[in-house]
């Protein structure tokens, strides 16, 4: 198991290099001067040129990837172009709270998704069945920035009953989190409603569940002991993965309720081309994903005995 | 009632609604089973053997099965008119099951230990580590070695035969008056399907459990049961002891299954004798008796109307046409 997790973590340096060098390249592609929307457009070239120098910015590509790469690996992610922060420490600053937003929106996704799919699993071709099938397809379509003003509309200025903008300030203030996390976490939890069910029917047609079921076990014990667990080997993967989308997707929930997280900053960041942020961002993102992707195999020793990775 | 009479199937019918229309899977099955007995079910794939189990069990999956008709009479009480909690108390613990594939019908992600144990804590209201200590018990009674190690492992790291142990140490923890094994071989390699037809054999003789034993095999048939009920398209055509099925078989279909076996002394130039033509379509039976089309007994009766069940002598009971119930063959 250990061997296996450290050949795993070898394994994760190409893919982080190669999602550095990827995002390094394209940005540079990306039209648009960070220089000149840094300075605004009365500045004489001399100025732009010295700033760019400054920068590090005329240097050829290869050379500033190296430089880059060599500063990450000392812990340096670079300064902000335009807040003039250190990248560092503007993720630090911003990561609890979109990691707030994705772990509401989990929650909210995992609880009435898991929810809804072993119910509907579990009376399939009821009426409930067919409202859930078509709630989850719903649920699949809707546009996340659309559903989110929806929900700002309805319960923040209608209702009045939960804030639609800002964090609430330091700390972690759940109301504040409701409404984008439920907007952020809708089509997850369609999409885990979906998953569960079908997984669970499959699961409930197997002979262990009849061998159950001639026990004399109830109904209750069959589903929740002998079906859950073994449902939920393919719903825990995507959860996983679920979950980095959620970190990454972020972007849209945060601008429209105003969060500031690594999804607003990165939204402003590119708007402004703001490289290091952008890079900062990008490659967190990155990291999270592979790493996640990694606990996720872990846990497949525990869900699952017939897994050993020797 | 037969005081030592412990289950009785009368007329038991069910169906399967599909959308190719309805499957008449179970359709007038009878039969028979007395404390301490093994009955042997034999008959072809389609025949309606498991479902007739799985109907006396109530585990039929609803939709698409149903069970339309009929008696099951367990311990003097009715099984097809009992409540669920009234079931969930006699599964596992006055009848238990054993099934085809072991490789399937443990839960891959319990331990056996686990799943042996939650009968036990169930039906004997014993607490975990008295169930515990009884499920080693089980495993040192069906011969797993080292069982106080092996409790802790999970199915797969058991072979075929070692998981039939288990299943059999499951079904009988409980000390079940009857035990419903859908062919319990079928799925294992030859040397290991006599292992566990021995284990059986000896653990009942031991407990006394009366067994129902699927099949189609006649040679276990001839080893293991006193009885058999022979099986057709749904029906249940004979019901005898299993030397009369042998030396005296009455039904034209016993006689085909009969004479389509091998024997070590009739010399190898003698061909096997196939019943000929196929099944009936369970979705679209005959008007008359459903073997009627492969029969070499065929008379127009047959085909206008279906036998009944009828004891032609003491004990062996046949469906068909050619008998009258004086037992007499009638020409």
């Amino acid at each position: 198991m250990i061997r296996f997790v450290i050949r795993r973590i070898f394994q994760l340096i190409p893919v982080i290099l190669g999602i550095s060098m990827l995002t390094f390249w394209m940005m540079s592609f990306v039209p648009g001067d960070p220089v000149a929307l840094m300075l605004g457009q009365h500045i004489s070239p001399q100025t732009m040129e010295s700033v760019r120098q400054e920068l590090g910015l005329d240097l050829p590509f290869l050379t500033r990837y190296l430089n880059y790469l060599w500063n990450v690996l000392h812990g340096d992610f670079g300064r902000s172009y335009i807040q003039h922060q250190e990248v560092s420490q503007m993720l630090l600053d911003k990561i609890p709270v979109t990691f707030c937003l994705a772990v509401v929106a989990s929650a909210i996704a995992i609880t009435f998704g898991l929810l809804i799919g072993v119910l509907s699993a579990v009376r399939q071709y009821s009426f409930w069945d067919t409202f859930t099938t078509f709630f989850t397809l719903i649920g699949l379509s809707l546009p996340t920035f659309w559903l989110g003003m929806v929900l700002q509309l309805v319960f923040g200025v209608i209702f009045r009953i939960l804030p639609i903008s800002g964090s609430g300030g330091e700390g972690f203030h759940l109301q504040y989190y409701i409404l984008p996390g439920f907007a952020l976490g809708f089509a997850s939890m369609a999409m885990y409603a979906g998953l569960t069910r079908s997984s669970m029917l499959e699961v409930l047609g197997e002979d262990y569940i009849r061998t159950a079921r001639a026990k004399g076990l109830s109904k209750q014990v069959v589903v929740f002991k002998h079906g859950m667990k073994n449902a939920l080997i393919p719903v825990s993967t995507h959860a996983g993965m679920d979950f980095a989308s959620l970190m990454g997707g972020t972007i849209l929930i945060e601008t429209i309720f105003s969060l500031p997280g690594i999804g607003y900053m990165l939204f402003n960041a590119i708007s402004r081309r703001d490289y290091p942020v952008v890079q900062g961002v990008t490659l967190f993102l990155a990291l999270v994903f592979v790493v996640i992707n990694l606990l996720v195999d872990i846990s497949y020793a525990f869900l699952n005995p017939r897994i050993r990775y020797d | 009632m037969d005081q030592e009479l412990l289950l009785r199937v009368k007329e038991l019918r069910t169906n399967f609604h599909t959308d190719a229309g309805v499957i008449k899977a179970a359709d007038g099955v009878n039969l028979e089973i007395r404390i301490g007995e093994t009955l042997g079910v034999v008959g072809e794939s389609g025949s309606g053997k498991s479902v007739t189990a799985m109907s006396i069990m109530r585990l039929i999956p609803m939709p698409p099965g149903k069970i339309v008709s009929g008696e099951v009479m367990f311990d003097g009480k009715d099984l097809l008119k009992a409540s669920e909690d009234e079931l969930m108390r006699i599964r596992g613990n006055d009848i238990a099951m054993i099934f085809q594939d072991p490789m399937t019908s443990l839960n891959p992600v319990l331990t056996v230990g686990e799943q042996i144990m939650e009968a036990i804590m169930l039906h004997q209201k014993a607490g975990r580590t008295e169930a515990k200590k009884k499920a080693v018990e089980m495993l040192k009674r069906v011969g797993i070695p080292e069982a106080e190690v092996r409790i802790d492992n999970y199915p797969h790291q058991f072979s075929g035969g070692m998981r039939q142990r288990v299943m059999i140490a499951m079904a009988l923890s409980c000390n079940p008056k009857l035990l419903i094994a859908d062919e319990p071989t079928t799925a294992l390699d030859v040397t290991i399907q006599a292992q566990i037809l021995d284990l059986m054999n000896d653990l009942k003789r031991e407990s006394g459990t009366a067994i129902m034993l699927i099949t189609h095999d006649l040679g276990i048939v001839a080893e293991l049961c006193q009885k058999v009920l022979v099986m057709y398209a749904g029906n249940t055509v004979e019901y005898t002891d299993a030397v009369s099925l042998f030396t005296k078989p009455m039904h034209p279909y016993t006689w085909g299954l009969l004479g389509s076996l091998p024997k070590l002394d009739v010399w190898a130039k003698q061909r096997l004798e196939p019943i000929q033509g196929q099944p009936p379509d369970l979705r679209n039976l005959p008007q008359g008796c459903n073997f009627a089309q492969r029969c070499n007994q065929k008379k127009p009766i047959c085909e206008q109307q279906k036998p009944t069940w009828l004891e032609i002598e003491a004990g062996h009971f046949v469906s068909c046409f050619l008998y009258k119930e004086e037992g007499k063959r009638h020409d």
